[in-house]
């Protein structure tokens, strides 16, 4: 089996617990961040920019940059680097400023 | 409003050192930190919920950490040290009355206070820009790092490491080990700059021998380690599909990736020292003396905010700003540590030698590869063709000017992310720029904060 980073630290996650992504359901596992899961699920980018309409996601990481903003329940603007998904989250790609159709 | 001796802002090596110094000597600590977990970026925890029962296979230096966290948790049981996690601190008032957002949805804000402050708030990446850096799969390698140790995460299949500094080795051996295939770590800095400082290298062997560790690793691997290649271009449509390296003779290749993780050295958190009226040297990090002390009374700053020179560092700094604040908050002075006062010396000599030669290029060579369409200010989507037209058009010649005429720096990130890369391209010094506030905060807690601030008199 191909090496991960759950099997190099010997884990044993908690049973993971669904949420949905742009209307599709995502598995995650307890403990980690939106961005995490998406990235476990090979998405990479959940955000399109207000002017350009670029596609975003994480890019430092740690809370600084505000790139890998995330819709959450209707709520825009969430850092999905920082926040845990709770379960039945419904998680969609952010247009623009979140507010309304661009 | 819970009052306390001292507050510690910031629980990695330097934050946590210095609460439990200041706490062994009988001082009421409160530490906060804007992470779940106590461990800054250096000892960033992967989530409990993961249960990983190896955690050292992803950390330097794992026993170091044990230790703080043993003595951490004897301090909190003894109620000691009071540790609040998920604080994101926004505003810190003379005095000191610290302001903190909570938890990651970040609506509602809480203030704690305290005689005496010990600013250890780290650093965070600097990267310079280049065409194709905002695509998806392009990102930070601290920000690679942090993932996958707090989360278990790793962005994509295939990694390029690229930049320049210390911190590039660790992360390509970290995502090497985690399943990850490194196509290759490439360093813009030239190897012979470390001959030239041989003195310093030789009196800190435990940093060869920790580098010489990761590239072993890095060895094992089949990862391979290229010194003066530069990053130059970032390709793809919607996300990563390859980058291009330029080679010392100025030929360039094109290696095929989803993932980049990128950094050109680290930059100090300084807001909170700036807002209380704190000096800065001149190179932008907090000014300090012996004692970590700043030149505001009761305030001190430890770790990367007073220089970026690792973890060890911070450790020793944050010992003795602990020590130099339990002495002062009972009015005597702080009794000689002479054992970390030496390990500070050291090695901020070694930091000068890695600041030194793993310096970013010089902008002109890094602007000749960012063309007009080359997005800078990612929050605003300001490209490098609009900082080019304020300075020659319009005649902009430092970077407030730039930001009043492209918005470049006015967005969420406050520059901290396209500072550097604006400065460049404008060819302005870097200014740190003064914010009222160490972060964005809702304005209903602002309201808030200030009627609370500014009500009735206690």
């Amino acid at each position: 089996m191909r090496r991960n980073p759950l099997t190099l630290v010997g884990a044993r996650p908690e049973p993971s617990f669904q949420v949905t992504f742009d209307g599709a359901p995502l598995d995650v596992l307890p403990g980690q961040t939106i961005a995490a899961a998406l990235w476990s699920d090979g998405i990479t980018s959940w955000r399109s920019t207000r002017v350009e309409g670029r596609p975003r996601g994480v890019f430092c990481g740690i809370g600084v940059c505000f790139d890998c903003l995330v819709t959450v329940n209707g709520v825009p603007n969430q850092r999905a680097c920082l926040v845990p998904p709770k379960p039945g989250d419904e998680i969609t790609t952010q247009r623009g400023d979140g507010h309304g159709a661009v | 409003m819970a009052q306390y001796e001292l507050a510690v802002v910031g629980a990695g090596p330097a934050g946590i050192a210095a609460a439990l110094t200041a706490a062994d000597a009988g001082v009421r600590v409160v530490l906060l930190d804007s992470a779940p977990e106590a461990g800054g970026q250096f000892y960033r925890q992967t989530a409990r919920q993961l249960h990983a029962r190896r955690p050292q296979r992803l950390y330097h230096a794992w026993p170091a950490w044990e230790r703080l966290r043993d003595r951490l948790a004897a301090h909190r049981s003894s109620g000691l040290i009071t540790f609040l996690a998920d604080r994101h601190v926004w505003l810190v008032e003379p005095g000191f009355a610290v302001h903190a957002l909570i938890g990651p949805e970040q609506q509602r804000s809480e203030t704690v206070t305290a005689d005496a402050l010990v600013l250890a708030t780290g650093g965070y990446e600097r990267v310079l820009p280049f065409p194709g850096w905002t695509l998806p799969g392009v990102l930070t390698a601290g920000g690679a790092q942090a993932m996958l140790k707090a989360g278990l995460v790793l962005p994509g299949r295939r990694a390029v490491v690229a930049g320049t500094g210390p911190l590039l080795l660790p992360v390509a051996a970290g995502l090497a080990a985690a399943g990850a295939d490194v196509a290759g770590l490439y360093d813009s800095a030239d190897p012979r700059a470390f001959a030239k400082h041989a003195s310093a290298l030789i009196r800190n062997p435990e940093k060869l021998v920790e580098g010489a560790g990761y590239a072993a690793h890095l060895a094992r691997h089949g990862v391979r380690i290229r010194f003066r290649h530069t990053i130059v271009r970032a390709h793809g449509s919607e996300r990563l599909e390859a980058v291009t390296v330029a080679r010392p003779d100025g030929s360039q290749h094109r290696i095929e990736c989803d993932t980049l993780a990128v950094s050109h050295g680290m930059l100090p958190h300084v807001e909170i020292a700036q807002t209380l009226g704190a000096a800065l040297t001149d190179v932008g990090t907090v000014a300090v003396d012996d004692e970590q002390l700043t030149d505001i009374p009761r305030l001190w700053a430890a770790g990367e905010a007073t220089g970026i020179g690792g973890a060890t560092l911070s450790l020793a700094e944050g010992e003795i700003a602990g020590r130099s604040a339990a002495a002062r908050l009972r009015g005597t002075s702080p009794p000689p540590n002479l054992k970390a006062q030496r390990t500070r010396r050291r090695l901020r000599a070694f930091a000068e030698v890695t600041e030194t030669a793993y310096a970013p290029p010089p902008a002109s060579v890094w602007t000749a590869h960012v063309d007009d369409e080359t997005v800078l200010c990612r929050c605003e989507e300001v490209t490098a063709g609009s900082v080019r037209e304020a300075v020659s058009e319009l005649g902009a010649t430092d970077l407030r000017t730039v930001k009043l005429l492209t918005r470049a720096g006015m967005g969420w990130c406050q520059g901290r992310i396209c500072g550097p890369g604006v400065a460049g391209v404008a060819g302005c010094p870097q200014t740190p720029a003064h914010t009222p506030f160490a972060r964005p905060v809702p304005l209903g807690v602002l309201a808030e904060t200030i009627s609370i601030t500014e009500g009735t008199p206690s």
